[in-house]
């Protein structure tokens, strides 16, 4: 039966690799002395795997290997000890033993075990045909050439791992030369034990400069928030935490100051601090980009709400009669109006919105609204468009209810019909169909337009995507369209779609959950705060 | 008696919509400024009940105006409506933080800006 502890030492003795290997003549140089030292007819160097002794190395013997269960050195690996017998014939363990009542009829024996990685793979081991008894100076002999027997068998795993340590090395020396982020590691006083060429780079001083600096100091030198608590790295230096992602500011060596986001790691080695490792990038330039965008968005923002608010407010005073009562005609435009003003005024707050994605997420009002309705909705909007461009609107629609946000989903409709209208010829007709289908809500918008080239199909749904560079002039579109209605869609738990074959037309394709799923988190990275 | 709000805002269009909402629609009487400095003066001569705030104006802005209004011992005490396009909810945070009474929207509905403005400052109906 093997046990696991035999597991453990066979694994020990094969990864030395020396198993039925031709015999080498360093092994055999102890054997030699073994047998001149102990003045034996016989000594053996042997590996011990489950059934047999290999025979690395012996003197007066020509045998490859011998049955391990006949042997007397098999004890000294059960043993895990030396193993001495003076005489075989009288010892009750070896009396009966084959190689004692026959030939060779072997008398004495010493044996002592050989270790690898803390397991006994083999023995060195001396036999006399005739008795003896071992001195203690025998003993101490064979000691001394185990000890050099263990070098020699661990040698050529020795230089494999030295070998493999070495590569293992070269690899991380690769990775940090080649790494865009300053990485450092410092050893247990703080100070820099290692620095990148990408660090160099971004403290703009040499490695020689940088080694053996505090940490700390050379980062934010004379910085009088670290004082105050308000320093984080000095806090994880000193506290040993561990940071991801924190802001924070360096100081170069040229005295310039950047922002970076770092990461820190103390590392700790037998209950004590060995050192730390930092990790940084420099996120100026983002930062300056996000300013710019936030900017950006500030100014649209204002430029496109300030005519809509004085818009919004004149109808508004107009469509409620503050003024003066209006006549009915009139009072029905004013209404028109005032209803596509409020469109606008969303539609302005979706793109600000859009723009502001990696924000957060967007939280849609989920309520029961019938299909109808909401084509309806969307249709009424687009009536005014489709008869100028002379488009026939066609709708198929039931009363399934879909639970979701009825502006956005008619924002989603509206933003399909304008396009298959806008892309239609003058006489053709689009057609607006939703329908519950296998459990799940279908809108679908068809249009006998262009159609769309089959190698932009993938890239429609990409902000300010246009099919034809032209497009935007001449169907005055933003290229945001449908980016938003993918947006809502994906708020919604659903997919959106597009068939489309070159000069024949395009059917656009939204699909959503019936309902909301219970306790289902709703997909999807749009914010939209609450106006008006 | 009729309340006094300030209106404050460098486009004119949304001035005229902001006073014909408030005074019409509200009971209210209305003043107007047409910047931050000009605000300033008009607080401080005429004293009126509250201030409509545009937050993005040229040269001194909403926010700017509102800390010099709240520097001066003679405005402090006058409530502040900030009137915003943008629509950042840190800002608004950090505004309502700073001590303004309320943060309204761009676009308004004129309908509702009166009860709006009353909400904000506590005005019986």
């Amino acid at each position: 039966m093997t046990t696991s502890r035999e597991r453990t030492r066979v694994k020990a003795l094969r990864a030395l690799g020396l198993l039925d290997q031709p015999r080498q003549e360093r092994f055999r140089r102890i054997v030699d002395r073994a047998q001149h030292q102990l003045d034996v007819p016989v000594a053996y160097l042997n590996l011990v795997d489950e059934t047999r002794l290999w025979v690395v190395a012996c003197t007066g013997s020509t045998d490859p290997e011998l049955d391990r269960d006949t042997s007397f050195c098999h004890f000294v690996v059960v043993d895990d000890a030396p193993v001495l017998v003076g005489d075989a014939s009288t010892h009750p363990r070896f009396c009966d033993n084959p190689l004692v009542v026959g030939p060779p009829s072997l008398r004495a024996y010493a044996g002592y075990p050989l270790r690898w990685d803390g397991q006994v793979v083999g023995t060195l081991c001396a036999f006399d045909v005739v008795p003896r008894t071992w001195s203690r100076a025998d003993l101490e002999v064979l000691a001394d050439l185990s000890a050099w027997a263990e070098l020699e068998l661990g040698a050529e795993e020795v230089q494999r791992r030295l070998a493999a340590g070495e590569l293992a090395q070269r690899l991380t020396d690769s990775v940090l030369r080649s790494a865009g982020d300053g990485i450092c590691a410092t050893d247990g006083e703080g100070r820099l034990a290692l620095v990148n060429p990408a660090a160099c780079d971004l403290l703009a001083a040499p490695a020689e400069q940088l080694l053996g600096q505090p940490l700390h100091e050379l980062l934010h030198p004379q910085d009088s928030s670290c004082n105050d608590g308000g320093c984080a790295l000095g806090a994880a230096l000193r506290d040993e935490q561990v940071l991801v992602g924190v802001d924070d500011a360096f100081r170069r060596q040229d005295g310039e100051v950047f922002l970076v986001q770092l990461s820190f790691a103390p590392l700790r080695q037998d209950d004590r601090t060995a050192g730390a490792v930092l990790v940084f990038q420099d996120v100026s330039q983002r930062r300056e980009v996000e300013r710019l965008k936030d900017e950006f968005v500030s100014v649209v923002s204002h430029e496109l709400r300030t005519p809509l608010t004085s818009m919004r407010g004149s109808l508004g005073l107009l469509a409620a009669g503050v003024v003066a009562e209006l006549p009915p005609e009139a009072q029905s435009l004013v209404d028109v109006a005032l209803t596509n003003t409020n469109r606008l005024s969303r539609l302005v707050a979706d793109i600000l919105d859009l723009e502001r994605l990696s924000a957060g997420q967007m939280h849609v009002v989920r309520r029961p609204h019938r299909l109808s309705d909401l084509v309806a909705l969307a249709l009424a909007a687009v009536e005014g468009v489709a008869a100028q461009a002379g488009v026939r609107l066609e709708q198929e629609t039931s009363d399934d209810v879909c639970w979701g946000d009825a502006d956005r989903l008619a924002q989603v409709l509206v933003n399909l019909l304008g396009n298959a209208i806008h892309f239609s010829h003058s006489g053709s007709a689009v057609c607006v169909t939703a329908r519950m289908q296998e459990g799940e809500i279908r809108f679908e918008v068809c249009d006998k337009g262009r159609g769309i080239p089959p190698d932009r199909l993938e890239q429609v749904f990409e902000r300010f995507a246009q099919v034809d560079v032209s497009d935007a002039r001449e169907k005055q579109g933003s290229g945001l369209g449908l980016a938003i209605c993918q947006s809502i869609v994906h708020a919604h738990g659903g997919r959106i779609d597009v068939d489309s074959v070159l000069g024949q037309g395009s059917t656009f394709t939204v699909v959503l959950p019936q309902r909301r799923p219970r306790n289902g988190p709703w997909p999807g990275p749009l914010r939209r705060e609450e106006e008006e | 008696m009729t309340r006094c709000v300030l209106v404050v805002d460098d486009e004119p269009d949304i001035r005229a919509v902001a006073r014909l909402s408030l005074e019409r629609v509200g009971g209210m009487r209305v003043i107007e400024a047409s910047s931050g400095m000009e605000a300033l003066e008009m607080v401080a001569a005429s004293q009126p009940d509250a201030v409509l705030l545009d937050v993005m104006m040229p040269l001194v802005d909403g926010p700017t105006t509102y800390a010099l209004l709240q520097a001066d011992p003679r405005t402090r005490a006058i409530p502040v409506l900030l009137l915003t396009a943008r629509s950042d909810a840190t800002e608004r945070e950090r505004w309502l933080a700073e001590g303004v009474c309320g943060v309204l929207a761009k676009p308004f509905d004129p309908m509702e800006l009166p009860r709006l403005v009353s909400e904000a400052l506590g005005w019986g109906p």
